[in-house]
């Protein structure tokens, strides 16, 4: 029974070792002016804003993917040529646009994972928000 | 009465499946590909891991661990098959059957407000598989159409022997192909509330005309898919009842007890396996990288489609076959390819409930939380029965770390399970210790290969849609 638990034992050893080896660092911000300051973690940022332009249902300027970070503060601008109704699985973010008339979404990306964003009224996925997580 | 059961058959056959118009495949997870450094560091987990294994087994002689049993307290056996808490429970499956039929017939189109769609494709074909993969087979006891086909039988039908006797060197390759199909229903058939309702009747359809032609026992063990499905992934239950006794066994212990004797079921095993990684992988970019180098004639409806569903199985039979054949040459014993193939098939177990639970139970927890609210609104009528109808769903109920970890554990769980069950039956086949540990060689290829796969398959990013 005791060469069970040492050869569980050797196992678990070498589970750590691994995770330990390949597990990347954390990046840390140092303050470039104050060099006696403590290490800050990463600031939250607020992401710039995606401009999506919707024709036909269709994505015909704007990313496809958008990547941030847990915490990031993300916004979309988004115009259609139609009456449609803009919906980003996950946050449960719904907004309504008119033809023409660009819209302005902006939240705090506080759940972490990979969300669809697509048109309701055409049916068509036209793109994805990734968050990633802090780590 | 043949021609009666014959001309209801083609009636139900007539039944038509409309394609819905919607854009994409039922519920969405929000799962993320995995970080390189996570597949790597599980990649190298397995290697090593396997080989801590082998040294393992080849100091220690002795598994009794493996084989015992702790009967629980008889309190909780006497509830567990209690037999009106069957009868409950059996009625309960029934009732929810018809419910999934008449919310899909009736109520609302829209997919995600009908309770048939979350209750079918992620309560029944996720959750209840992880369920009886934990605690048993419930399914064989209450298995809807089972039941109804039973009674309708047992009423109309009753004769010493059913008219027609099915030639059991067949085996399991009606359950193959009819799961085949599901397989391209669940892919591809873009089912809606309606499309579904009118798949379970007609599926109801098939099981009640078989059950009358075939017999139950027959139909129910080479024919109905989801009773082979599901007969398959309990034996890695913890629970185990015998003579009305309930017991509690290390997990996928219950494998040893499986003995497969028939090349059809382990080809069903292997398409078992293979639909889950064909799933995973028809989302990669390489996927479609490869769709779009084949020229034209490849994109006629259907080709794409079932040269994946046909091609993935038959792939990894053959990877198998060549495994069991190394194995031979390697250990020169007087086992046949297909002894070896069919005494090493419950290894395949293991790793089958660890990819599905990598690559499905996000689904599950993301998805099925909306069942909260359904109950509430089954048809999608705006009723609110329990006052759930509205609440709120929880997208952030796991996050991205959690998810990769479980994902990463859950296959590595399942590959250090196969390896364990592996050595374990070849020293019960081997005359000789040394015999044993070099027949697991090709296996450990075989396994590492399969882990690294199903890690590779979480890694890849994923096509939009």
């Amino acid at each position: 029974m005791t060469k069970s638990v040492l050869f569980l034992l050797i196992g678990i050893g070498v589970i750590f070792v691994l995770y330990s080896f390949f597990r990347p660092q954390p990046i840390v911000e140092q303050p470039i002016d104050t060099p006696n300051a403590t290490q800050a973690p990463i600031q939250a940022k607020k992401m710039s804003p995606n401009v999506l332009v919707l024709e036909n249902g269709k994505l015909v300027s704007g990313p496809e993917t958008v990547t941030v970070t847990e915490g990031d503060t993300v916004t979309f601008e988004i115009t259609a040529d139609a009456d449609e109704e803009f919906h980003l699985h996950g946050y449960d973010k719904i907004v309504t646009l008119a033809a023409g008339v660009t819209q302005t979404l902006s939240f705090q990306a506080d759940i972490t994972g990979r969300f669809p964003y697509e048109l309701e009224q055409a049916g068509s996925e036209i793109g994805v928000l990734e968050v990633l997580p802090k780590e | 009465m043949m021609k009666q059961i014959l001309v209801s058959l083609l009636l139900a056959v007539s039944l038509a499946f409309p394609r819905p118009s919607f854009a994409h495949a039922f519920g969405i997870s929000y799962t993320l590909p995995l970080p390189l450094w996570m597949y790597l560091y599980g990649g190298g987990v397995a290697l090593a891991i396997s080989f801590v294994l082998i040294g393992y087994f080849f100091t220690q002689k002795n598994h009794s661990l493996v084989t015992k049993k702790w009967q629980l307290p008889s309190g909780f056996s006497t509830v567990l098959t209690h037999p009106t808490l069957i009868r409950i429970l059996k009625f309960i499956s029934i009732a929810l059957f018809v419910l999934l039929i008449f919310s899909g017939l009736f109520g609302t189109k829209q997919y995600d407000k009908n309770i048939n769609m979350t209750f079918f494709w992620v309560i029944f074909v996720i959750g209840f598989v992880y369920f009886c993969a934990l605690f048993g087979n419930l399914w064989s006891v209450l298995n809807p159409l089972k039941l109804l086909s039973r009674g309708v039988v047992q009423l109309f039908f009753k004769r010493d022997k059913p008219p027609i006797i099915y030639p059991e060197k067949f085996g399991y390759l009606p359950a193959v192909v009819l799961f085949l199909i599901f397989i391209w229903i669940e892919l591809y058939g873009q089912t809606s509330p309606y499309s579904l309702s009118l798949f379970l009747l007609f599926y109801f359809f098939i099981t009640l005309h078989g059950t009358i032609l075939f017999g139950e026992k027959i139909w129910f063990t080479y024919f109905e898919f989801f009773s082979v499905f599901f007969g398959a992934v309990s034996h890695a239950s913890i629970l185990t009842v015998e003579k009305k006794k309930v017991y509690f066994r290390v997990p996928f212990a219950g494998l040893l007890t499986l003995t497969i004797t028939q090349i059809t079921l382990l080809f069903f095993l292997i398409t078992m396996l293979a639909a889950t990684a064909f799933d995973g992988f028809r989302e990669t970019l390489t996927w479609s990288r490869f769709v779009f180098s084949l020229p034209s004639v490849f994109y006629t409806p259907g080709v794409l489609e079932w040269l994946g569903i046909l091609g993935t199985p038959l792939l990894f039979f053959v990877l198998y076959l060549l495994t069991m054949v190394l194995m031979k040459v390697l250990v020169k014993s007087a086992h046949s390819v297909k002894e070896l193939a069919l005494a090493f098939a419950p290894t395949l177990i293991p790793i089958i409930v660890a990819y599905h639970f990598a690559h499905y139970f996000t689904l599950l927890l993301a998805q099925g939380q909306y069942m909260l609210r359904l109950i509430s609104d089954p048809f999608g009528w705006g009723w609110n029965l329990f006052q759930t109808a509205q609440m709120p769903m929880n997208a952030g109920i796991i996050g991205a770390a959690q998810v990769w970890n479980m994902q990463i554990y859950s296959i590595l769980f399942g590959h250090i399970a196969a390896v364990f069950l592996s050595h374990i039956i070849a020293m019960q086949i081997y005359p000789t210790h040394k015999k044993a540990m070099l027949s697991q060689l090709p296996m450990l290829v075989l396994m590492v290969g399969y882990t690294i796969l199903g890690l590779w398959l979480l890694a890849q990013p994923m096509t939009t849609g």
